[in-house]
């Protein structure tokens, strides 16, 4: 008998030779199309930075530790004025509330008090700080809403809280600079207290309002002055910073909870941030800062090294290839400036680090979030056959960059992909923290009609988390990018940085700038920064070297006394010096002397017992500031002030 | 009993043909999508023109279409007499053309200067050219090339050493310094014809190798003057470049198509800082046929400028932001062109700021060769196993889909690269209706390397005009050898009187966004306007030389006419008389200009008038300003014109 074989049986080895070619086949199709796994980056927190013991201001913090915030108004803001005494005094000391006594307030001449402290103080930590202001000291409390500070600021606030949104009066600034002309236009973040209302000075105490309502309160206390600020002042500043966020301190719309970046000018909270050359958050500063300077000449720190204006500096973020960055940096170098290339880790080699070497450029990592390129990838699988590419999350392409950079311990400064950022509050700045990223660039305006300062300012800031904690980054935004570069702002910024504001001004001029938006004013704006720059006596430098001596210039210390009798000021300075790329000599900060206190000038100014030449005061506002330049180390300054009576003796002298 | 079980196998073979047939077509079907077949794509060319064209005009050219075409196939014997009509455009501007059916009575009676070009010269009627003579006679002047029969014998000198390779320029009559010994660097690039004596009554004005090349005699009242030697040829090779015989062009890479540089008939002309042919030609126009003939030409350029400079922007990526650099241009008072690709990204809105900035927009195409072509797909659906060149008319088609309110009439081949072809790529974009193309270039070299800054008519292998001029470009835009473009604008300026085209890449500032190339571009404008030259898009300027091409100009030499009273002297006694050039002019916008012979004859100008008024029982003459200048160091008078009809009259004594 025989039994017949089915076709499929004699067919079986051409079936199985195809299912081996439709498994190789389909093998192959899959490594033409991997699948693309996304990362994340991890996070860190904000921490309390350490303590210094010295310092003409006072910061006293809040001894607990601040609770999670779930939006603006409850966020706790002490560390707002953190940035705001590094940027304006540049040295300042710190203290926990708890260990406020005299003894430690006698080594200082301005105390300032944040809204947390204000409300949570022991009695006996306000009565110190009280007497501190009757011993002659100044002593800036915000939003006193216990009763308890009535008899200390003589401001006994009502029981309401309200929102705070706009400064309505300035007469009492005294002044026509432009800290008063912009004044009323610096948009405010949070609460403001009820008072009730009080006399404008100089005929009463109020310097501005808020709301209608009186918003700071100068008040002497016996031989102190004591400054109330009604409202949140280091919220508002925080606000600008940071951005205003609206619920849960997210951005962008409610109705797109989904979207996880955002355009960094999208964070902005108001609009008359988005374009002009007006820095509110320094204008708001400065209408509580200059203050100091009226009771008794206070010194101060300047922002910058020598004489100098301001500060001006370019980034050049390169998504792609990064050959037309180095036509900016050779550009920078040909002006004897340096620039920053901020580079895509999967397009910067080893060779680009080396041309980057020759034109003098810092190079920074642009973290490519896959947002408008492709993401950086690597092939996952078993030998070289790999399915999958998994995304690199951003302390992997920080690795990535470092390898090319080669030598070094990597890029310190990023830069996000064209400025997007997490649209809620603090994400990025914590992925930042936890790669070890010491400053973002990314904040500035990237539209074509939005230029200048949407932050606020120019000046660097530490973001804060949700829980109001520094976090190490710094945030330098920039205040033209190449969308909205031309030379006519460029001009306006300058001019006005060097008259009024004295900002550091970074121009963020992407290397495809001219392929997405090419322009002649973007190559003339580009072309005439250096020159320009010089000519408002701007100090042409990178943003590395510009934080280092910001860092330089905090770890300073300046301390003074004021004999009133005398009218002598003594300045005792410790000063650091930072060795810089652009600046080979040595920046050292300079010391800030009222050029007048009382409306009279400066009659006879020593250093170290040596009587020197004064130079022209530069102008910064009301008061105007001397400059002096000192060497690194510990110096004593000496300003004896003309008084009113040298003038009738002059007079009684010449009849 | 034991059975023993067997299998039985049924044949399979069919079922494993069908399988492996199935699989092998998927497999082949796979491939064909993955790499598709690529097909051949084709260019619809459009015919030469036979051009004629009757105006008001004191030239006419000659020329016979027919002995043209029946001239012989290869580039060597083809006739090329039409490269004549265009030497008269550009250098006189209205200019009619004839042929031997159209050249009638009113024609030769009216022209003032009859040109009988090579393939007229042979087998012109007798009748037509016994009436030439007596129009000769009586004040006409003929120019004839290389004739032969009757024309020769009344004309010229014998010929009879017959034609001779031409060499070099020996000789040149009445070209100022350095003009004179710069057109005898001129390569010579066609054949001359050696006469065993010369003619006894002409005077030579142009010898190649000796031999008179260019001579004149009087004839009667008239003139006739003989160019002897293959001025079409040599005008021909020069600007529209010299392929093989076959009319091929060589490329200096295999695989690759050639590029125009490739087209350049005489290393020597590479960096060449003189445009040798524009010299030949108004040597010839200004120096020989107007002072005999007494005729005026149109100055080339508007307001009195020296020249014009057109900024040409190459772009294939940037797409609307091709136009940043027209931001200058219109800031300087100009305007520029723009030519695109298909696909760089244009849109309408891009389109319009190239309006917005008063500019042009043209297409920047790529031949359909496989090396460099972009392909489109075809097939069913999703299944494309085809893929065919995006041929010239696609590419135009696309961009003016992106551009609906306008139309493309200007182009350029992307690169310079060029066809195999001679002529092919010109006589297809003609067919497509581009009206210009600026694609004639030889990087790395700045210079004349096509004889001319200037537009010329092109010729198809069989000799005739196509309807498409060809704009050379002066300075390519990655050109880093030969004259500096400052070095070419000051000597425009001094006597040549150029058009320097310039390219550029917008895209460059994309890839390095070098400053100080972006100064040295700011700096141009400067130079420009230094230099009188006008910044002018490729329509602008064709319009304008159409205007020229279309005036209404004519004139008239009377010997011995009485001066007016007014401009009778003791200088001009006894007899005050002189030589009376009328001239009437028919202008249909400001700002043109007249160019007048500085002699007539042996006759020096004297004084212009523009009519004259009655004042009182008196007639005033209402003299007119002139202005010398030179033209390739050959002298004139500068007229201005007047929108409208002018009457004026030029005194020679």
């Amino acid at each position: 008998m025989s039994r017949t074989e089915t076709i499929w049986e004699q067919m079986r080895w051409d079936l199985l030779a195809l299912l081996v070619l439709i498994v190789v086949a389909g093998g192959w199709a899959i490594l033409q199309e991997p699948t693309f796994q996304p990362s994340e980056s991890p996070t860190s927190e904000g921490s309390k930075p350490p303590h210094h013991s010295e310092g003409d201001v006072l910061l006293v913090l809040p001894t607990a530790p601040p609770a999670e915030a779930r939006d603006i108004e409850t966020l706790d803001c002490t560390f707002g004025w953190f940035n705001a005494l590094r940027q304006h005094f540049g040295t300042f000391a710190t203290t926990d509330a708890d260990n406020v006594s005299p003894q430690l307030l006698a080594g200082h001449s301005v105390a300032v008090v944040p809204a947390r402290v204000a409300s949570e103080v022991s009695t006996s930590v306000r009565e110190h700080l009280a007497q501190f202001a009757r011993n002659g000291g100044q002593l800036i409390v915000e939003m006193p809403r216990d009763g308890a500070w009535a008899s200390i600021t003589g401001v006994a606030p009502g029981a309401g809280v309200q929102r705070a949104r706009s400064i309505t009066a300035a007469e009492g600034l005294g002044d026509h600079g432009a800290v008063r002309e912009h004044l009323l236009d610096v948009p405010l973040a949070g609460h403001r207290l009820q008072s009730p209302e009080l006399e404008h000075r100089p005929s009463g105490p109020v310097v501005f309002d808020v709301e209608e309502d009186p918003g700071l309160i100068a008040e002497p206390l016996d031989d102190g002055m004591v400054y109330a600020l009604m409202f949140d002042f280091a919220c508002s500043l925080t606000a600008m910073y940071q951005g205003h966020p609206t619920e849960d301190l997210r951005f962008g719309s409610p109705d797109e909870p989904d979207v996880q970046f955002l355009s960094a000018d999208e964070r902005v909270g108001d609009e008359a941030l988005l374009d002009g050359g007006v820095p509110y958050a320094t204008v708001l500063k400065r209408a509580l800062f200059d203050r100091l300077s009226e009771p008794r000449p206070t010194a101060r720190l300047w922002p910058y090294p020598d004489d100098y204006s301001g500060a001006a500096m370019t980034t050049h973020p390169a998504p792609e290839s990064p050959r037309p960055a180095f036509a900016f940096a050779d550009r920078a170098r040909k002006q004897d400036a340096g620039s920053t290339i901020i580079a895509a880790a999967d397009r910067f080699t080893a060779d680009h680090a080396a041309v980057a070497n020759q034109t003098n450029a810092d190079v920074g990592l642009l973290w490519i979030l896959g947002e408008r390129r492709d993401p950086i990838t690597e092939g996952a699988g078993l030998g070289a056959i790999q399915p999958w590419q998994r995304e690199l999350n951003l302390p992997r392409q920080h690795g990535l960059l470092a390898m090319s950079l080669q030598g070094d311990d990597g890029p310190r400064l990023v830069q996000t992909e064209e400025s997007m950022i997490h649209a809620d509050w603090d994400t990025t700045f914590r992925k930042f923290t936890a790669a070890g990223l010491d400053i973002d660039t990314s904040f500035g305006p990237t539209k074509p009609d939005q230029w200048g300062y949407l932050f606020g300012t120019g000046m660097p800031f530490h973001p804060l988390d949700t829980r109001g904690r520094p976090l190490p980054v710094l945030e330098m935004p920039y205040a033209l990018g190449g969308a909205n570069l031309t030379t006519a702002r460029l001009s306006e910024l300058l001019e006005k940085s060097e008259s009024e504001f004295h900002q550091p001004i970074t121009v963020n001029l992407g290397a495809d700038a001219m392929a997405r938006k090419p322009s002649v004013g973007l190559m003339a704006g580009f072309r005439d920064f250096h020159d320009l720059s010089r000519q408002h006596h701007h100090w042409v430098t990178t943003v590395g070297d510009f934080v280092d001596f910001q860092s330089a210039r905090r770890r300073s210390v300046l301390t003074s006394q004021w004999s009133e009798p005398r009218r002598r000021l003594t300045v005792s300075v410790n000063l650091i010096g930072a060795r810089l790329d652009s600046a080979p000599d040595g920046a050292v900060a300079t010391v800030a002397l009222p050029a007048h206190h009382d409306g009279e000038p400066i009659k006879q100014l020593d250093v170290d017992d040596d009587e020197i030449t004064l130079g022209e005061p530069t102008a910064t506002g009301p008061g105007d500031e001397v400059l002096v330049e000192l060497p690194p180390g510990r110096h004593v300054l000496t300003v004896y002030y003309h008084s009113p009576d040298d003038d009738e003796d002059e007079e009684d002298d010449g009849s | 009993m034991v059975v023993k079980l067997s299998k039985r196998r049924v044949s399979v073979a069919p079922y494993r043909a069908v399988l492996w047939s199935v699989v092998a077509i998927v497999a082949f079907l796979a491939l064909i999508q993955h790499r598709p077949i690529t097909l051949e794509g084709d260019l619809d060319l459009a015919d030469g023109t036979q051009l004629t064209h009757s105006t008001d005009a004191d030239v006419v050219v000659v020329v016979d279409y027919e002995a043209i075409r029946q001239s012989g196939d290869t580039f060597d014997t083809r006739d090329f007499s039409a490269g004549w009509i265009d030497i008269f455009y550009r250098e006189i501007g209205p200019t009619s053309v004839a042929t031997p059916e159209t050249l009638d009575e009113s024609l030769i009676e009216n022209s003032r200067v009859i040109v009988l070009t090579r393939s007229v010269s042979a087998d012109l009627p007798d009748t037509i050219l016994e009436r030439i003579r007596e129009e000769v006679l009586d004040g006409t002047t003929v120019v004839v090339e290389r004739p032969e029969d009757r024309a020769r014998e009344l004309f010229s000198a014998d010929g009879d050493a017959g034609e001779r390779q031409g060499h070099e320029i020996t000789h040149v009559e009445g070209l100022g310094e350095p003009f004179d010994e710069q057109l005898k660097q001129m390569p010579i690039l066609a054949d001359y014809v050696g006469s065993t004596s010369p003619r006894d009554d002409a005077t030579t004005l142009l010898a190649i190798d000796g031999a008179p090349a260019v001579y004149a005699a009087e004839f009667g009242d008239g003139h006739a003057i003989t160019v002897d030697f293959d001025l079409g040829r040599q005008t021909v090779a020069m600007q529209q470049g010299r392929p093989e015989d076959d009319f091929t062009v060589t490329a200096d890479e295999a695989r690759r198509p050639p590029t125009t540089r490739q087209l350049v008939a005489d290393d020597d002309l590479l960096g060449a800082p003189v445009p040798y042919l524009d010299l030949l030609n108004r040597f010839l126009v200004h120096q020989v046929i107007a002072p005999r003939a007494g005729i005026p030409s149109i100055w080339p350029y508007p307001d009195g400028a020296a020249g014009a400079v057109i900024f040409a922007h190459e772009d294939w990526r940037l797409g609307d932001g091709g136009s940043w650099m027209m931001e200058q241009e219109q800031n300087r008072g100009g305007s520029s062109t723009l030519l695109t690709t298909a696909d760089s990204g244009m849109t309408e809105e891009g389109a319009h700021t190239v309006a917005d900035y008063g500019g042009q927009l043209g297409l920047a195409w790529r031949i359909p060769d496989p090396a460099i072509a972009h392909y489109e797909p075809l097939g069913f659906g999703s299944f494309q196993p085809f893929r065919r060149p995006i041929d010239l008319q696609a590419q135009r088609d696309q961009l003016v889909d992106a551009i609906p309110q306008g139309s493309i009439g200007t182009s350029r081949a992307l690169g310079g690269v060029w066809d195999h072809h001679w002529s092919t790529p010109m006589a297809a974009l003609a067919e497509l209706g581009i009206r210009a193309d600026v694609s004639y270039e030889a990087p790395p070299y700045r210079g004349f390397a096509f004889g001319s800054g200037k537009p010329y008519l092109p010729l198809n292998d069989e000799g005739l005009p196509l309807q498409i001029r060809q704009y050379p470009v002066v300075a390519p835009a990655n050109a880093d050898r030969g004259p500096e473009i400052a070095e070419l604008l000051a000597a425009s300026s001094k006597g040549h009187h150029q058009l320097l085209t310039i390219g550029s890449r917008p895209s460059w500032y994309a890839d390095y966004p070098d400053v100080d190339r972006f100064e040295k571009w700011l700096a141009l404008f400067d130079d420009i306007q230094q230099h009188n030259h006008d910044i002018v898009s490729v329509s602008d300027y064709a319009s304008y030389q159409r205007t020229r091409r279309n005036i209404s100009l004519r004139s008239r030499v009377d010997h011995s006419e009485a001066l007016p009273d007014d401009l009778q002297t003791s200088d001009t006694g006894p007899d005050h008389r002189a030589d009376l050039l009328r001239i009437t002019a028919d202008a249909s916008r400001r700002g043109m200009e007249l160019m007048v012979p500085t002699h007539l004859g042996d006759a020096e100008f004297f004084a212009a008038v523009e009519g004259t008024e009655r004042v009182g029982d008196d007639l005033i003459v209402n003299e007119l300003e002139t202005e010398t200048d030179a033209f390739s160091g050959i002298e004139f008078l500068r007229v201005e014109l007047e929108r409208g009809f002018n009457r004026m009259e030029f005194y020679y004594r």
